[in-house]
């Protein structure tokens, strides 16, 4: 049935949105800036995967290390940019992060000219058929890693004292540094999470669509505020119900109503109405 | 101001519960509870943050309960804020000239009228001068020490002329010196007819101050009277020991 | 000559985007970065008015920055719903809808733009470049004596006070609903006077033009000369026209060096070249006279 097909699409594309919207979440409650240069690391990821695997014609070792050099990197722009300019007033964290993203996105298209690159791989995972449905390998491959990743994060933030630490500063970050936190680097790992995890994403996504390019973050990444403001900012629950809520307004709103507006914008309207009727979220707390 | 039956619930938590009192013009009224009792909720009511859930509140006999904070504002209720909040990057006279501009900012007289007119400034120094804050007029506001920032946020609400001042534990973090100096002022706005509602937690001050007090706690009123009274009141007693709260001297 | 002269046309239409930025979100903190979409409303409304209506340009003039401004005053209204954060979100995704209008309207010309705007006639002629230059001069002097009268009244310090801390303003009985609208109308009006500056000059315009990374030269101006004051906006509108004339051997990198610029600027100089309490500017404050007075009324 087609809804059935539908319902895979809306699990892929909300696995994605998922995945870039946890790291961008837990930046956010901790640090409380709209970390936009989120959607370069994003980018980042693919572009260091394709590299990588170009070298050593490995998948899973180009999206590990691709992972872990952005997670540093992501860490980096906090110790070295961030940091600086959060005594300020809240306006110049968030231009610094729309800066580092511009600047980001232009580098890319330097370095790798503004091409749309290839990006496949071949994978071990057999095509599921079951009856009028099917399941593509590329798509189990993004359900596959996204359900290791989502359950890996549930222990790690629930199970182990990093994830406590994460949550208590987010929480309140004085009170958490008064019982022995070590606030720095508490949030340089959130920061390198986070961006482990969007580079992931964008890993996937480059596979998935079979191309990498140097503006793929942009739109994307819009979605992925989208789904922390729908979400519920700091809240990681909230983003992965949010994420795969979204993924379904889209994938049914055009595939049903041939929705008059391009696919993009149902984004941009949820986020509207959802800031005007619940500002809030779904989940998320209120902010002073 | 009557405060009727006032009940606010924040999805299933009831953080003030039917609680009703009045203020009667010129009078100096202490609002005190435990932690968490409801009263900073309650001077939001009043202030038009949040809305009552059930009950009215009325002001010079007009009721407010749901009215905009700008408009309570004007009708004359100043507040200060639990934790100090002056307009951290101005100085302290232009704290002050902000509500001194209180008659324009309904209309576009706000575009004619200047903060720099001589009326405007020598009515700011002279409310400075009160809070004896008149030599630091040119400093950023964030920069003076805590109990200057309290007096600067007294003097910014005063200048909006109200019949009725809230006061959100103004001796918060004052030592016995600087405790006097702010009893002192307060006791002049209040022998100048303006009434005051005052939540504190330092009983030693409260005793000293307070006309009348009303106790919170857990969002209902559990007691009311004179200071006398209220303090060998079993209930109070309760209230606080029952939190290993420190009373101060209750025969003060 | 000629070519400076453009280079001039281009500074006062910035300056006058820039100014009307700061009014928005240097004055009363209301972070836009979608400001293009004012810029672009101007420029289009009054294109497609005198092309596909044939209104007369003067009448045009006054009419786009009407409806200009109305259009901000709507625009305002999802900030008063919004935590400042989030405001940023709300006007890149405007931005977007507004270009994505103006792209598949075929009153605005689709993706094609709109051709053929005229220019403005004085006494009879269409203004050649030296005239458009002083006119163009003369409403970003304009600009800038308006919004600096502006910036010594009440209005201003409702601005301040909603920047600072919403709350406390309302207790001020500033009612930061009423006042953030005026700030976004106002800014507003100043952006489609800029567009429509824009479009008469250029005689041409495409949806391209006011796009996001458009929303993003400006802000990088009002942050590069000062965030919050005029000095600052009219110093990072004339430099960022003039300087990539100097250095055309960049102008492939210009995304990457507006970045650049945005980033450096906000963690050695956050508050701009120019900006209050930037070490390349003294202190000085709107009230300096009055302190002067208070000074006197002390002695």
């Amino acid at each position: 049935m087609e809804f059935w097909q539908n319902s895979i699409n809306v699990l892929v594309l909300g696995s994605i949105y998922v995945l870039i919207a946890v790291g961008l979440s837990m930046i956010y409650g901790i640090l409380r800036v709209l970390h936009i240069a989120h959607a370069g690391i994003y980018t980042l990821g693919a572009f260091l995967s394709l590299s990588i695997m170009e070298v050593t014609g490995n998948f899973w070792i180009a999206l590990i290390l691709s992972a872990i050099i952005s997670g540093f990197l992501g860490a980096l722009m906090y110790r070295y940019v961030y940091k600086f300019v959060l005594k300020e007033e809240r306006i110049v964290p968030l231009i610094v992060s729309v800066g580092l993203f511009i600047t980001m996105q232009d580098l890319y298209r330097i370095i790798y000219g503004p091409y749309k690159y290839p990006f496949s791989i071949s994978i071990p995972i057999p095509y599921i058929r079951a009856g009028n449905f099917y399941i593509s390998p590329l798509q189990m491959l993004i359900l596959i890693i996204t359900g290791i990743i989502l359950i890996g994060l549930y222990f790690v933030l629930n199970k182990t004292r990093i994830g406590v630490g994460l949550k208590a500063c987010a929480n309140d970050s004085q009170m958490a540094a008064a019982v022995g936190v070590n606030t720095k680097l508490t949030i340089a790992l959130a920061f390198f999470m986070g961006s482990a995890l969007a580079a992931v994403a964008g890993t996937l996504v480059g596979v998935y669509d079979n191309s990498v390019y140097p503006t793929m973050g942009s739109t994307v990444s819009y979605k992925a505020f989208v789904v922390v403001v729908l979400g519920g900012f700091g809240s990681l629950k909230g983003s992965v119900i949010a994420g795969f809520l979204l993924a379904a307004a889209e994938v049914f709103l055009v595939a049903w109503k041939g929705f008059f507006l391009p696919r993009d914008a149902i984004g941009f309207l949820v986020m509207i109405l959802f800031l005007i009727f619940l500002p809030n979220g779904l989940f998320g707390r209120k902010e002073r | 101001m009557k405060i009727d039956r006032v009940t606010k619930h924040f999805g299933g938590l009831i953080a003030v519960n039917s609680v009703s009192f009045e203020i009667l013009k010129g009078e100096l009224l202490a609002l005190i509870g435990p932690n968490g009792a409801g009263k900073t909720t309650l001077f939001n009511l009043i202030t038009g943050v949040f809305k009552p859930s059930i009950g009215k509140i009325f002001f010079d006999g007009k009721e407010i309960s749901g009215k905009r904070t700008s408009q309570i504002a004007r009708m004359g209720i100043g507040r200060t804020f639990q934790i100090v909040r002056p307009f951290g990057k101005m100085t302290v006279l232009e704290n002050v000239l902000v509500p001194l501009g209180k008659s324009f900012y309904t209309n576009l007289s706000v575009f004619s009228h200047s903060p720099r007119e001589n009326s405007s400034i020598s009515k700011a120094m002279e409310l400075l001068k009160d809070a004896y804050l008149d030599d630091e007029f040119d400093k950023m506001a964030s920069y003076l020490p805590i109990g200057m920032q309290r007096r600067l946020e007294i003097a910014r609400a005063l200048a909006l002329e109200p019949k009725l001042l809230l006061l959100d534990e103004p001796a918060a973090g004052l030592n016995e010196k600087e405790s006097m100096q702010l009893k002192e002022y307060i006791e002049k706005i209040n022998s100048n007819g303006i009434s005051i509602l005052l939540i504190e937690h330092d009983m030693k001050f409260v005793m000293n101050i307070a006309k009348r007090i009303v106790v919170l706690d857990h969002g209902s009123k559990i007691a009311e009277g004179v200071p006398s009274e209220v303090a060998s009141n079993p209930q109070v007693i309760e209230a606080y020991l029952g939190r290993k709260h420190k009373k101060g001297d209750k025969n003060a | 000559m000629g070519y400076l002269m453009t280079l001039g046309i281009f500074a006062s239409i910035y300056t006058i985007l820039a100014i009307s930025l700061n009014i928005l979100t240097g004055y009363a903190g209301q972070v836009s970065l979608g400001h293009a979409a004012l810029f672009g409303i101007g420029a289009y409304v009054s294109a497609a008015l005198t092309v596909n209506l044939g209104f007369n340009y003067w009448t045009a003039l006054p009419l786009s920055i009407l409806i200009t401004a109305l259009v901000g005053a709507l625009l305002g209204l999802p900030s008063l719903r919004v935590h400042s954060d989030f405001l940023v979100l709300v006007t890149i995704g405007i931005n977007f809808v507004v270009v994505a209008l103006f792209k598949y309207t075929p009153f605005f010309g689709g993706p094609y733009g709109l051709l053929g705007i005229p220019r403005p006639s004085l006494f009879g002629e269409s203004m050649n470049t030296f005239e458009y230059f002083l006119y163009a001069v003369g409403w970003a002097t304009f600009t800038i004596l308006f919004v600096y009268w502006m910036s010594k009244k009440y209005i201003r310090v409702a601005f301040e006070a909603i920047k600072e801390d919403e709350e406390a303003a309302e207790a001020m009985t500033i009612s930061v609903a009423r006042f953030k609208i005026y700030a976004f109308t106002i800014s507003a009006a100043f952006a489609g006077l800029a567009g429509n500056l824009w479009a008469h000059y250029m005689g041409v315009i495409f949806p391209g033009n006011f796009s996001f990374s458009k929303s993003i030269e400006i802000m990088t101006m009002i942050v590069l000369g000062g965030i919050g004051t005029i000095r600052g906006a009219v110093l990072g509108a004339v430099l960022l026209i003039f300087l990539p004339e100097y250095l055309r051997f960049v102008s492939d990198y210009r995304m990457l060096i507006y970045g650049l610029i945005i980033v450096f600027t906000m963690i050695f100089i956050p508050s701009g070249l120019l900006g209050d309490r930037s070490i390349t500017w003294k202190w000085t404050r709107i009230f300096k006279k009055g302190d002067r007075v208070a000074k006197n009324n002390e002695n």
